[in-house]
């Protein structure tokens, strides 16, 4: 996976990049990958999604970008410089933040919204005579009034207010990106229109770079620049958004796409769906992890682990052999000789 | 043709304050029917109340009346004992809920709760006759009939909401109740289910009142739609007249906000605030404090639910609207509403 | 939203305030336990009588000179219970003040650090949790030369692995909260994660347990000192009962001298008890709302 991109992918700046992550949890004598080899590039004020069903890793890769998460393999690299030491990681702590999926769980109910969105200059040691401004600005950078909410204990507050003050905790530290893990899937349709609201005015008018972590693909596709697209602790495809769900190149993407339920009437129509359900991490199929489930599965699948190459529209790639003739014609040789 | 269940003015009230406060419909049978809305609009409360299922500290009004198929005379639900109103449970109208997949008994088999099921509603049923109910019922819902020994632990999440379906279909009812049965599935998963009822629709003509926030998932599975903001049902009309040609600017805006894949991609302007307590509601339009097109009438009178277009009903004082005009957005903080 | 619906430490002073002067429960609680520590302190100035002077008047039954009557070496029985309540209010406070302690910093440590360290911490837990207590103490404050010192550390010694269990659950939870995890990304270390999050989320529970051990704490020193282990130069409600078995009183028909202690322990064992189980509905909103 060393081969320079083609296209608008090439232009070399990032903010952070993955690369080839591992991580592994313990379950039962068993090992299960939650993250299996995931490279990533996240570009300063861009807009990036990871989509995937619950348990393909998405979260596990938001955890291990910050360090959440120890991983068993792989490096982060923030601004092109490896986050290798404790100091590093800790700066990188201040230029990436994350926001949770649950409002009601990710404020500390004993905190009022004044202390909660303060913390993170106090734990990173910024000088107190800022801290006012900072936060007062934060505040109303997520349309809530600092005057009215400052007080206020989270159980006073909405779920979209918490939401808010999440947010707000995020901001103060005036980072250059945000992995929101979530942020919306609890709240109601009006609210959730809000809060996306906010996200995005931060990155047009902060120039804030921004990560989501969605199961809803129609809400990444509305407002992401890039996706990627994970199953099973890998990636499988990734690209432009329009690309990636108006035009995908893997068969769990289009799978993924079919799936979902349109807002047209009779829209849905008869349609093919995906039998079963994810396997289990502890045991991963051979040979291209999707197989099992796969419409176009043909022979060499469950053999040959498909590499993630160009397919598609430029900058658009996918792990599947449908996209890579010479790895099956060499398996076909291997099978014949 | 003769109707399957009416509703007349149905209210539930808490400690005298209304959370559902009028609703009126009809349900033709083998029709599915949405019910749209944002939390705490009183869907879940209505859709509960048809069962007289609420908590007794929820009292309800109004008239509920079932036409089983087969039985000559109507069922009155309001005026129905517990003792009666249990067998009408399931029987003829059963519930699949909200994270129901997780309210199986862990540390029973599979075939003996739908055995439970079955036996529960029906006197001294036939053992082998039970036994390939079961069968018949888990291959239905897509399972094989090996599913009937296992132990819920044993299923993903995906198979347990099936359980739970089977379970809903276990004494044949003419009415399921499907009160969000996705929201915790994952889109895959959840396409299988929502294909699942509708085939079962088919198959059983079973009619279905369909609960979900979700208004792709309403579209895709109804004929009918009801949209409800503050306890109140604020639109009702066909999935096609609904969605095509929305009547009141609620569920205009609610359309608005869906992303539609293929079409313009970005944030639609969100409905500024949060929908009001329905126990206190504003005066005149429920709606009109997060309205942008609300004008004086609206802040003082009521506007009642009414005929806009044929079998389209819209309770905005403006309604039926040709054109929606372009409106600047009210700001959208959490200000507008307080 | 209304304030009814909160979860832990949506406190505020004056939910507390109707939860102990609001019901009967509350204020019986606090009553008693005000008189206590009032005579717990000021004991031996109200006492008319020296409790250790002895007299001919064995053995008394009530009087207007001795309203309880006396001992079996004619000591004033009321001047013996005043003076007694100290005894078992400090050993009481202090041991549940030790179990307390050290049930938190197990509890905490164990739970926040997982790994080996909450293997061992709680292979420990469950070694006091099963052992029998009682003769545990027995043994200890054989072993040891009685003393109030030694009771207290007995006691508190043999009372913490509740807490300790308690208070690891309620951490194991914390830690995974979403607030807790955001911390960590800020990346705050684990020292100032356990103090702004951790503790003030855990302190009601420690608290409302505390206060529960406090009524152990009282029952064990008086079933040691009952049982001869406690300290002999100092008069409590267990030494009064010991003694006064040990001279026969009862079946002397000596009520006077058994019912006093025995209905004093009853009765703050009952209060303290009351309180900790308002805390504990406090702080729990399910048993709150099963009322």
């Amino acid at each position: 996976m060393s081969e320079i991109q083609a296209g608008e992918v090439g232009m070399g700046e990032t903010l952070m990049s993955v690369s080839e992550v591992e991580v592994h949890f313990a379950a039962r004598r068993k090992t299960a990958r939650a993250l299996d080899g995931v490279s990533l590039d996240w570009r300063p004020g861009e807009i990036l999604g990871v989509v995937g069903e619950s348990g393909c890793g998405k979260s596990t890769l938001a955890r291990a970008m910050l360090g959440l998460q120890p991983t068993a393999e792989g490096q982060l690299s923030l601004s092109g410089g490896l986050v290798s030491s404790k100091d590093e990681q800790q700066k990188l702590r201040k230029r990436v933040q994350m926001i949770f999926q649950d409002p009601y769980q990710s404020l500390n109910p004993r905190q009022r919204v004044a202390t909660i969105v303060t913390e993170p200059l106090r734990v990173q040691g910024v000088a107190k005579e800022k801290h006012d401004e900072r936060v007062r600005r934060a505040m109303n950078d997520v349309g809530l009034d600092p005057d009215r909410y400052l007080d206020r204990y989270p159980h006073q507050l909405s779920g979209g207010q918490r939401q808010r003050v999440a947010i707000a905790a995020a901001l103060v530290l005036e980072p250059e990106g945000l992995i929101c893990d979530e942020p919306v899937s609890m709240l109601d349709a009006s609210v959730q229109a809000q809060i996306l609201n906010v996200l995005v005015g931060l990155q047009k008018q902060r120039g804030l770079a921004l990560i989501f972590i969605t199961h809803d693909l129609s809400l990444a596709w509305s407002l992401c620049d890039r996706i990627v697209v994970m199953y099973l602790g890998r990636i499988v495809e990734e690209g432009r958004a329009e690309d990636v769900i108006e035009r995908p190149q893997h068969p769990y993407t289009q799978a993924l796409v079919t799936a979902i339920p349109v807002a047209v009437p009779g829209g849905g129509g008869r349609r093919e769906l995906l039998a079963g359900e994810l396997p289990d991490p502890t045991a991963v199929p051979p040979g291209c992890r999707f197989h099992p489930r796969c419409p176009r599965r043909f022979e060499p699948c469950d053999r040959i682990d498909p590499e993630l190459l160009d397919a598609g529209a430029p900058g658009q790639r996918a792990a599947c052999l449908l996209h890579d003739p010479a790895a099956v014609a060499a398996a076909g040789a291997e099978t014949a000789a | 043709m003769s109707p399957l269940l009416e509703v007349e003015g149905l209210r539930v009230t808490h400690d005298g304050k209304p959370i559902v406060d009028g609703v009126d419909l009809t349900l033709a049978p083998g029709e599915a029917l949405a019910l749209a809305g944002e939390s705490g609009c009183g869907k879940t409360t209505s859709a509960l109340a048809l069962m007289r299922l609420l908590p007794p500290s929820l009292e309800q009004s109004g008239v509920i009346t079932l036409y089983p198929p087969g039985v000559s005379k109507p069922v009155n639900i309001g005026r129905r004992t517990e003792t009666g109103m249990r067998l009408v449970r399931w029987r003829h109208i059963s519930l699949v809920f909200q994270g129901a997949m997780n309210s199986l008994d862990p540390v029973q088999k599979i075939g003996k709760q739908i055995d439970e099921a079955i036996r529960l509603h029906e006197r001294s049923p036939v053992t082998a006759e039970v036994k390939a109910r079961i069968t018949e019922l888990l291959e239905t819902v897509g399972l094989t009939a090996g599913v009937a020994g296992r132990y819920p632990h044993e299923l993903s999440g995906g198979q347990r909401q099936r359980v739970m379906i089977a379970l809903a279909l276990a004494c044949r009812p003419s009415l399921v109740i499907a009160d969000e049965p996705t929201t915790a599935l994952d889109v895959v998963i959840q396409a299988q289910v929502l294909q699942l009822l509708e085939r079962l629709r088919e198959e059983l003509g079973l009619a279905l009142i369909l609960i979900s926030h979700d208004m792709g998932v309403l579209a895709e599975t109804c004929d009918r739609i009801a949209v409800m903001y503050a306890g109140r049902i604020v639109e009702i009309g066909t999935v096609d007249a609904v969605f095509t040609d929305p009547q009141h600017p609620y569920t205009k805006r609610l359309l608005d906000s869906l992303p539609v894949i293929g079409g313009r991609r970005g944030i639609a302007t969100p409905i500024p605030g949060a929908p009001p307590d329905p126990g206190e509601p504003p005066p005149g339009c429920r709606f009109h404090p997060r309205c942008p097109y609300r004008r004086e009438r609206c802040d003082v009178e009521d506007p009642a639910l009414r005929e806009v277009r044929p079998a389209h009903r819209s309770a905005c004082h403006y309604a039926p609207w040709e054109r929606w005009p372009e409106v600047e957005p009210v700001v959208a903080t959490e200000e507008a509403t307080k | 939203m209304s304030a009814g619906t909160v979860a832990i430490g949506s406190s505020g002073s004056s939910g507390v305030k109707r939860l102990l002067l609001g019901t009967w429960r509350g204020r019986f609680g606090i009553g008693v336990l005000a008189l206590t520590i009032f005579v717990a302190i000021f004991g031996g100035l109200l006492a008319p009588y020296d409790p250790n002077a002895s007299s001919t008047d064995v053995l008394a039954s009530p009087s207007w000179s001795h309203i309880l009557g006396t001992t079996e070496n004619g000591s004033d029985v009321f001047s013996q219970l005043l003076v007694g309540t100290r005894v078992s209010v400090v050993v009481g406070f202090a041991a549940a003040l030790i179990s307390a302690v050290l049930g938190s910093v197990v509890g905490l440590t164990g739970g926040y650090f997982g790994g080996w360290t909450d293997r061992i911490l709680d292979a420990l837990e469950n070694w006091f949790l099963v052992i029998p207590t009682l003769p545990l103490m027995i043994v200890l404050a054989r072993v040891l030369s009685p003393s109030l010192t030694v009771l207290i550390a007995v006691i508190g010694l043999t009372s913490w692995a509740g807490t300790g269990r308690i208070v690891r659950a309620q951490v194991l939870t914390l830690r995974e909260r979403a607030f807790v995890e955001r911390a960590r990304a800020l990346g705050a270390g684990d020292t100032y994660i356990i103090r702004t999050h951790i503790l003030p989320n855990t302190l009601p529970l420690i608290f409302a347990n505390t206060v529960l051990i406090v009524a152990v704490a009282i029952l064990s020193e008086a079933a040691l000192a009952f049982l001869g282990l406690g300290d002999p130069t100092q008069i409590s409600w267990g030494t009064m009962l010991e003694n006064a078995f040990s001279s026969g009183a009862p079946s002397a028909g000596a009520w006077w001298y058994v019912v006093p202690p025995g209905l004093c322990i009853t009765v703050l064992v009952l209060a303290v008890s009351l309180l900790g189980f308002l805390f504990e509905e406090y702080i729990n909103p399910r048993l709150r709302e099963a009322e």
